[in-house]
């Protein structure tokens, strides 16, 4: 049983792949209704996977471009989605070789990100306690995302945020299941000594 | 059926997924204070929706990219590509240009030869140097012996 979001809308796999044969053709309408259905995964694997400053929207629509033109390698094994994600990851790898940046953060920018993240658990909740520091748990998850090792922030963000099951980030990342395996336990024991800290 | 809570290491397996320990995952299905953990470890590990771009912007990015991709992929090359392309263009055609424009007329190499000859032989200087230059030094030439002479 695994927590992760696995897909944005219900779709069946024969369908998927029907929309597949038909984009190749050129039908662009199925290859938007493709889009559609995973355009969120793609969104916040860019939104985490890109260094910081970079253009999160030109990366979406590159990976979709980049996507389309290369429909014809997608083989149907793996879901559809995360062969999207790996595009999206790969994108987001290769700005960040390619720019050679040291992830950095400012100060101001930490408490402007505390802000955002806080409005996901409702403050009508049963238990405003509690829900406070929910927020206060997933604004610190989000801040020491940014700082996990590579490897472990996109297995994390593949798994998590994108829905992949452990074979397609193996698949993704070029690694095993089981290095996929190491790298998010670390990843969420790290980030669950967050979590732990603000809900003891 | 298992009294012990969770560890901190079935915690992660159970939130990693994949293969599951079945004691560990039927544990925090029936121990509320386990289940209150995995659940707000789930709720604080999961994206956040907040940061989510708007229907409008996902529907307008999402269609700029269908666009994209219907047009030829040369027409989709940007700026910078163009730029760089003109340049190497340049590059490669100056000289090409250039070894157009000295289109020498032919000439006698062994006529020119022999008429650099008759004039090294006669007053090289003369030949090398102009005519002003030449007369200064032989007046030169002059005052020195005639100084040396009283």
């Amino acid at each position: 049983m695994a927590s992760v979001p696995r897909r944005e809308l219900p779709v069946e796999s024969d369908d998927e792949l029907t929309l597949v044969e038909r984009a190749r053709a050129g039908d662009r309408e199925a290859a938007g209704q493709l889009l559609e259905r995973h355009e969120l995964s793609v969104w916040r694997v860019c939104r985490h996977l890109l260094p910081p400053g970079e253009d999160v929207e030109g990366a979406v629509q590159e990976t979709f471009v980049r996507a389309l033109d290369k429909l014809h390698r997608y083989s149907g094994k793996g879901s559809f989605g995360g062969w999207l994600a790996t595009i999206a990851a790969n994108y987001c790898r290769d700005r960040r070789r390619r720019g050679r940046l040291v992830p950095f953060r400012s100060l101001e920018g930490e408490e402007e990100d505390d802000a955002n993240p806080l409005a996901v658990f409702p403050a009508d909740g049963p238990d405003p306690e509690r829900t406070a520091m929910g927020r206060q748990a997933m604004a610190r998850v989000q801040r020491e995302l940014a700082r996990l090792p590579r490897r472990q922030q996109e297995a994390f963000v593949l798994r998590f945020f994108a829905g992949m099951e452990l074979a397609d980030i193996s698949a993704a990342l070029g690694v095993d299941v089981g290095s996929v395996k190491t790298h998010l336990h670390r990843a969420v024991r790290r980030l669950r000594e967050q979590v732990l800290e603000a809900v003891p | 059926m298992r009294v012990e809570h969770l560890t901190d290491d079935e915690l992660d397996s159970l939130l990693v997924g994949g293969e599951e320990d079945g004691q560990a995952a039927e544990h925090a299905a029936t121990c509320l204070s386990c289940r209150r953990r995995v659940g707000e470890l789930r709720r604080a590990l999961r994206p956040d929706e907040e940061l989510d771009p708007s229907l409008a912007t996902r529907a307008r990015v999402r269609q700029a990219a269908l666009a994209a991709w219907a047009m030829p992929q040369r027409a989709r090359r940007p700026v910078w590509w163009w730029a760089v392309a003109a340049g190497l263009v340049a590059a490669l055609a100056l000289p090409l240009l250039q070894s157009g424009r000295l289109d020498s007329p032919d000439v006698d190499a062994a006529e020119v030869l022999s008429q650099v000859d008759t004039l090294l032989a006669g007053d090289p200087v003369s030949a090398a140097f102009p005519a002003e230059l030449v007369t200064a030094l032989a007046a030169g030439q002059e005052v020195a012996a005639t100084g040396d002479a009283s």
